[in-house]
Order: structure tokens, then C-alpha cells, then sequence
């Protein structure tokens, strides 16, 4: 079909939107939620666990990456896609070029740059396409979030957030999840099993 | 044509699933009310999602023209489809321009709404739902039951038998975690064997011309990660005007759905990843047409978290295929009939006008009034049932005659007993006559008798 022909489609769909009359109530005012008095980082453990994940606060990011290290598995893992610079990544043979190339993940560590309290959920902008496939493609995943990247509520984040600087942004919470068959929850449907989050108090140096 | 009640019989014959099926729904209903009460802002956020997308509405038109300007500039391609065969030949083309053979393709009631699966099948291209939900009913070829939980129909033996068919999985299997596993290893060759992933949009944003889509299960995030090129269906209503209006839908969608405070996944898309390309398929498919119906137009508000199904006492009990429709329950008997009324004529009777669905909408559409409002509409239509027709209009006209009404319900004390239940049709099955008072209302009424209730015993429901 050609171009023309669709150019015709577009006009004729906005025409028929406009031709409709809605009555506009206005945007509501943005919503602000009284936090407060809460105990986010608490509060995003708790919300991360019934989400199927785990919290994991450490003093700085040092010890984040032993903690990492004596996750169960790491030590003998063969292929490992790191973003942290204390933690290489490992890959048999070649260097992995395209996604594909990580279909035997077993782990992905990534930086979290905002963790949202009331969700368990952590904001993720993945640099590149082999890091963002790493965190669905990986069997077990592990993210480090700041602790003064934690925000009480979506609002807060999406506030700080600059949307659409980064192609791809996506909040993960919890472990690949599925409850369609009989409404029993199985986690790990197709991507990660496990999602581990380190809640770093003092991060330090942001790169590593 | 068999309506919605001939359909459900069929469903509900088999008393102990549909006791089943009401349960699991219902439990899902308790999540999202335990999950509502944690949020001491919920109403407020109701009726700022409610205003967002009347907002939204009432100035698409501008807020397309935002969107896919801004989708553009961020290197995406912009696609419009009236209806759903254009829709379907778009993609097509797409994929065929880059020799796609094999698609993998996340959850997205509006592919379902254009028949796009059959569509590519038959024109050799092999399309995988990736959804487990959506792959299982994909495997039995029959549509979703639900929009959030394609196969809530189904027993784990049941997917154990198609999997042990289909996928040749050990016989005898019904272990949700080990069918998922199955699932698990199919699913992910298909992920590394597509050469393109599409994907429905559960929310556009017109001022950063972004789609965000939201999975638990990562398959949405796999389909797009994996190969390079993108295509992404979105009915014309799914926009939001801001970012910030996203943290309000975000908040109620999941808990409204399935009780969690939000989805495992929720991803942002910004034009095509380094290397790749991203399509947007802007459909209409009979939007505009309902925009324009004043007392329906409200209906577009919905984000499909599919809590109106789960709380409604007719589709708990009669299951989603009784509704013939891509979208069932309250929000399908809306949607539907106002898209093709001759095909859907018995939706909005398949509705006990309880209001349930109207308390759980989180943007507040009001289903029982447009259910109410289409019901009297169809009724004129010449497809109704004659007997409903003509059983409203003989009411019509003695309603309005008081003396006549008073004759005909003295009438009715004394003989309704007498009659075989059959007389009563399908009212009579399951429910007992109740004991008939010997005396009306308006007699009890002139005698200055206070409590009429004593005297008319309720009757009792089985």
C-alpha cells in the first residue's frame, strides 16, 4: 500500500477524534503522598521480599561485592555480566557480541539507580543492548542500589527520573514470575530466578 | 444465535469447575482488595487516574499528534491503521521487508482484537505468544479466557495433557512449577530464534513519546532484547499526557489486577535500541466511533486490569469464553456490543446490574450505567429476543394503566402458584416460587397496615 494511502489513514483517524466532543475535566493535581515517617529502606526490603526478591544491606560497596561473591553459585559460575568494576565479567571462548551470545547466563550484576520504596522496585537504564538482555536473560541477577537512591512512592521517582534520556528503562521487582496455571506462583517463568538487591549505606564512588 | 446464557450453560454444567473458577477469581478480587487498603491514598489516585484518562480523551487528538511527533524523533516509525485489517497488513509488511519468519509475541488483547495470529500463520509466518498464560490457549488454539490470565479456565491436568501433546513433555504431569519449566526451555529457543518481537503498549506517553509495557513474567523484555527489531500495536486511547501521569496508573494497575504493588517488569521504551528499529502501529479499529458516543465514550478510560471480572458474580460463574468476545466480563459487554451489536447483542443482558464491577474500576467507569444504557438500546434492536421485547412492552403498558396493574396482580396472587415452574423458563431453575402474599401493597398500604414485610416471607435462593 502506499505511502499516500496511509498519510489519508492518519488524517482521517485524527479527523474522527476530533469530530468527537469529550468533555475535559482537566489534569488533576499531582498526587503527593505523606512518607514522611517512613522507614524506606524497610519498607523496600518488606516490599521486595512479597515481591519473591531479597534485601540485602551492606555498609559500602566493598562489601557489596563479597557479598555478591558468596552468593550461592557465584564462585563456580562460568558466564557473568558485570557492570561493576570490582566484579569482572566472565564468558568462555569469545566475547559475547549479540544478545544471543548470553543465552547460558547464570548472572547478571547491574547498577540500580533508584529504588522505590512502597514497590521493592529498582529503576534500571541498561547502557548497552548486551547489558540490558542480561537482566532478563541471566539465572540469577543481583543489583546495587544506593541507599539515597531509595524514593517513597512512583511519584518520587518518576520525578527524578529524565524520561526518554535513556532508550530503555524498565523498574524491576522481583524474580520472572508467573501464577497461569491454577493461580500458583512459580517464580522464574522465562527470565531471571532469583533478584537479589544490595542496599549499599555509603556508596562511595558511584563506579564501582 | 446462541447469546451468552446458551454458551454459559455449557460452562456451568460442570458444577465443580465452576465452583472452582469462582473461588480462584475471587480470590484474586481479595488480593486486590488487601493491596488497595495498603494504599491510605487509593481514591484520591482513582480519581486522579480517572481524570488523567478523561483528560486524555477529551484532547487525543492533540496528544496523538505529541506522541508520534516525539516517538519520531526518537527514531521510531509511526504507523496508522483504521481497522484491523490494515493493522494486520502493516505488520506484515514490516515483517516481510526484513524476511521475518519466525515472531515472538508478548500480551496484547488489541493483536487478539485484530486476529493477527491466524493472520501471519497463514501467510507462513510462525508466531509464538510468550505469555505462558497466552501460550498454553495459543496451543489449544481457542482464544484468552481472561485478559489477565489467559487459561484461569483450565486445570493443571489439563495443561499437563497439551504440554505432554504439544511439547512432549513426560505424561501425567500437573506440577504448576514443573509445567512452567517446560514452558521455560520451549519458550526460550523461540526467544533465541526470533527474528522480531512484538508487543501490545500498556501505556504511550504523548510528551516523551515512550511506550512502557508490563510483564511478570520478563517475556515482553526478552521478545524486545533479544532481536533487533521491535513492533508495537497501541489502540489509539492508550496514551497518557505526561511521565508523571504514569506513576498514578502504575500504582493502581497491578494492585487493581492481581493484588501486587507493581509488576515484576515494567519497561520503558524510547525509540529502537543502537542498531535496531521500533514500530508503532497506531490503531482506531472502531475507538473514534465510541469517543463520539457520548454516554459510552468513557469506557476508553479502561487500562484493562481486568478487576471487573474478577468481582463480577456472572463471569466468575459462567467463565470468559461464554462471552464470545476478545474483551469478556463488565468492560467487554460495554466495548463489544458498542463495536458490533448484532454479534454481542446478549452481553449487556449477561449482567446482574449488582454495580461490583463500578466499585473496583480504578480510573471509575461506570459499567453499570452504560450496561443499563446499551441494554435499553439493544432491546429496541430488532436482533432481541422477541420474548424480551415483547415481555417489556406488554409491562409497558400495564404499568401505566394503575387499575389495570392492580386487576392483573390480584390476578397473579392467585393463580402464579398454580402454574408448573416450567411456565417461569429459566428463572425457575434453581430458585423456589416464594410464597405469594395474600394481599398487595397498595391494600395493605389503604388499610394503614405499617410492615407489609411480615407478611410476604423473602424467598429463598438455592
Amino acid at each position: 500500500m502506499s505511502d499516500a494511502f496511509r498519510s489519508d489513514d492518519r488524517a482521517r483517524i485524527l479527523a474522527d477524534v476530533r469530530a468527537a466532543r469529550v468533555p475535559d475535566p482537566g489534569l488533576p493535581d499531582l498526587v503527593v503522598t505523606d512518607s514522611a515517617g517512613n522507614d524506606r529502606a524497610r519498607q523496600f526490603a518488606q516490599a521486595l521480599r512479597a515481591a519473591g526478591g531479597t534485601c540485602i544491606a551492606v555498609p559500602d560497596a566493598s562489601e557489596a561485592a563479597a557479598a555478591i561473591r558468596a552468593l550461592p553459585g557465584f564462585d563456580t559460575a562460568r558466564r557473568v555480566v558485570s557492570e561493576l568494576s570490582a566484579l569482572p565479567s566472565r564468558h568462555p571462548g569469545a566475547p559475547p557480541k549479540t544478545p544471543q551470545d548470553l543465552a547460558n547466563l547464570d548472572f547478571a550484576l547491574l547498577r540500580g539507580l533508584l529504588g522505590v520504596a512502597e514497590s521493592g522496585a529498582v529503576w534500571l537504564e541498561p547502557a548497552n543492548v548486551l547489558l540490558r538482555a542480561a537482566a532478563f536473560l541471566a539465572s540469577e541477577v543481583a543489583l546495587v542500589v544506593s541507599h539515597s537512591d531509595l524514593v517513597a512512592d512512583l511519584h518520587e521517582a518518576y520525578a527524578r527520573i529524565e524520561l526518554g534520556a535513556a532508550g530503555f528503562g524498565c523498574f524491576v521487582a522481583g524474580p520472572s514470575k508467573t501464577a497461569d496455571i491454577e493461580q500458583s506462583l512459580v517464580i522464574g517463568a522465562h527470565g531471571p530466578r532469583t533478584l537479589s538487591v544490595f542496599l549499599v549505606e555509603d556508596a562511595g564512588d558511584p563506579r564501582s | 444465535m446462541r447469546g451468552h446464557a446458551a454458551r454459559a450453560a455449557a460452562f456451568v454444567a460442570d458444577e465443580e469447575r465452576t465452583a472452582w473458577h469462582d473461588r480462584s477469581l475471587w480470590f484474586v478480587r481479595e488480593r486486590r482488595d488487601a493491596a488497595s487498603r495498603e494504599v491510605p491514598e487509593w481514591e484520591t489516585l482513582r480519581n486522579a487516574a480517572a481524570r488523567i484518562k478523561r483528560h486524555t480523551l477529551a484532547n487525543l487528538a492533540d496528544h496523538l499528534e505529541a506522541f508520534e511527533a516525539n516517538a519520531r524523533a526518537l527514531g521510531a516509525s509511526v504507523h496508522w491503521a483504521r481497522n484491523a485489517e490494515d493493522h494486520n497488513e502493516i505488520v506484515l509488511g514490516i515483517l516481510e521487508r526484513h524476511g521475518v519468519r519466525r515472531a515472538v509475541k508478548s500480551k496484547s488483547m488489541l493483536t487478539e482484537e485484530c486476529g493477527l495470529n491466524p493472520f501471519l500463520e497463514a501467510r507462513g509466518i510462525d508466531i509464538v505468544d510468550t505469555d505462558l498464560g497466552e501460550r498454553i490457549v495459543q496451543l489449544r488454539r481457542e482464544p484468552p479466557s481472561h485478559i489477565v490470565m489467559p487459561a484461569i479456565h483450565l486445570r493443571k491436568e489439563e495443561v499437563g495433557l497439551l504440554f505432554h501433546r504439544e511439547l512432549g513433555s513426560e505424561a501425567g504431569l500437573s506440577d504448576p512449577t514443573r509445567l512452567t519449566g517446560v514452558a521455560r526451555a520451549h519458550l526460550r529457543k523461540a526467544f533465541l530464534a526470533a527474528e522480531a518481537g512484538l508487543t501490545g503498549v500498556n501505556f504511550g506517553v504523548a510528551e516523551t513519546g515512550g511506550l512502557v509495557v508490563c510483564t511478570n513474567e520478563g517475556n515482553a523484555d526478552l521478545g524486545t532484547a533479544l532481536p533487533p527489531l521491535h513492533i508495537a500495536s497501541m489502540g489509539i486511547e492508550k496514551l497518557v499526557p505526561r511521565a508523571e501521569d504514569l506513576a498514578v496508573m502504575l500504582r493502581l494497575l497491578a494492585r487493581s489486577a492481581t493484588g501486587q504493588a507493581i509488576t515484576a517488569y515494567t519497561s520503558h521504551f524510547h525509540g529502537p535500541r543502537p542498531g535496531g528499529e521500533l514500530h508503532i502501529v497506531l490503531v482506531d479499529n472502531g475507538r473514534s466511533a465510541l469517543l463520539a458516543r457520548d454516554e459510552l465514550a468513557d469506557a476508553l478510560s479502561c487500562i484493562r486490569c481486568g478487576a471487573c471480572m474478577n468481582t463480577c458474580p456472572v463471569f466468575r460463574r459462567s467463565g470468559g469464553h461464554s462471552y464470545a468476545a476478545t474483551i469478556p466480563g463488565p468492560i467487554g459487554s460495554v466495548l463489544e456490543p458498542a463495536r458490533d451489536a448484532n454479534a454481542h447483542a446478549s452481553l449487556p443482558l449477561a449482567c446482574s446490574l449488582c454495580g461490583s464491577c463500578k466499585d473496583v474500576c480504578p480510573v471509575r467507569i461506570d459499567l453499570p450505567e452504560q450496561i443499563r444504557f446499551l441494554r435499553a438500546d439493544l432491546l429496541r434492536h430488532p436482533t432481541a429476543p422477541r420474548s424480551r421485547r415483547l415481555g417489556l412492552a406488554i409491562s409497558a403498558r400495564v404499568l401505566e394503566r394503575p387499575r389495570l396493574a392492580a386487576l392483573l396482580g390480584a390476578l397473579a396472587r392467585c393463580l402464579a402458584p398454580l402454574l408448573p415452574r416450567r411456565a417461569l423458563g429459566a428463572w425457575s431453575r434453581g430458585r423456589e416460587l416464594p410464597p405469594l402474599p395474600r394481599h398487595s401493597f397498595r391494600s395493605l398500604y389503604r388499610r394503614g397496615k405499617r410492615s407489609p414485610i411480615d407478611e410476604a416471607p423473602r424467598s429463598t435462593i438455592r
